[in-house]
């Protein structure tokens, strides 16, 4: 009978989960776009191949080139016209415009994205034209060979 | 009186349902928004205007400037007085790219001689696949002495 009160007098305990996960939720999605590493805001077309070497970007420069056979991209998107094959001023002309467009001041530094495939003449003439538009620091972006990343543990 | 006992015993019931419904949501924003390839990258220097030299300097100066050439597979390495002046005959090597590690042991070679380093030239040639040129940058970038590369890129008109 004793018993019998003391269960009758204990309240129940019921945990409010739901209004914590609701800011744990905002909180989570809110650290993952802050704190997100600079390399994987970087966006590669998912025709690019790159290929592998053991070394971490520098740092991530505002300016992202992608060439491939038939076009010149800057930061993803398409410059009309062009054609890196090309040798005469025109497809580089629109390249300089389109730099001028989304450089930042002071930066000199640009990111060039090639498949791994692609003929070394193509590169080589799109560093020389940026190069010639100011740009000292060319970073070349490579995949990170999967030894590498075991070895560091990640990004320095 | 067992089972009266059971009956009035207190119930916590956890809510689970929401956390699954987070996670539900969860789960497939990570996958989507993962990057699953790690990227990384080699830095190079674009070619600059030299401040020049005079040839006092380079009779006395250990400097040592390499030449990096790449044709299709093959790296050929030569040395180079400062502002690559004269060749210095006994840096000189060719390595082909399936025997990268041979390549890498001459690099590190050059680590315990009393050489003054300067900037590496690269260049490849057009034929060249850009997997190629990369595979090698990566042990040059990977050598210790070598602290800067810079891209003998093409003439602009």
């Amino acid at each position: 009978m004793k018993s019998l009160d003391r269960a009758r007098a204990k309240p129940t305990t019921v945990i409010m989960l739901t209004p914590f996960l609701d800011v744990m939720t905002t909180l989570l999605i809110f650290l993952i776009v802050t704190f997100a590493p600079d390399e994987a805001k970087i966006e590669v077309s998912s025709a690019i191949q790159l290929p592998k070497a053991e070394h971490f970007l520098k740092g991530v420069p505002s300016v992202r080139i992608e060439v491939t056979e038939s076009s010149l991209r800057i930061n993803g998107k398409v410059i009309e016209g062009t054609s890196p094959t090309d040798p005469t001023s025109t497809t580089w002309n629109l390249l300089k415009t389109a730099i001028d467009e989304v450089r930042q001041k002071e930066d000199q530094r640009v990111l060039v994205v090639a498949d791994k495939a692609t003929p070394f003449r193509l590169v080589d003439l799109t560093v020389a034209h940026l190069s010639a538009a100011g740009f000292s620091d060319i970073y070349l972006l490579t995949e990170m060979k999967e030894s590498a990343i075991a070895l560091n543990g990640g990004p320095q | 009186m067992k089972k009266l006992k059971r009956q009035t015993q207190e119930e916590i019931h956890l809510n689970l349902t929401p956390m699954m419904d987070l996670f539900v949501a969860l789960i497939p924003f990570l996958i989507i928004s993962a990057s699953f390839n790690a990227l990384g990258g080699i830095d190079l220097q674009a070619p600059a205007a030299s401040a020049g030299h005079t040839a006092e300097d380079q009779k006395l100066s250990n400097d040592l400037w390499l030449m990096f050439e790449v044709k299709e597979n093959v790296v050929s390495v030569q040395g180079y007085e400062k502002d690559f002046g004269r060749e210095r005959p006994q840096i000189k090597g060719e390595f082909n790219s399936a025997d990268l590690e041979k390549f890498k042991n001459f690099l590190a070679s050059l680590e315990g001689g009393s050489w003054k380093m300067g900037p590496s030239l690269f260049h490849a040639s057009p034929e060249t696949r850009y997997e190629q040129a990369v595979s090698f940058l990566n042990v040059i970038r990977g050598a210790k002495n070598v602290t800067q590369i810079v891209m003998a890129a093409g003439v602009v008109e």
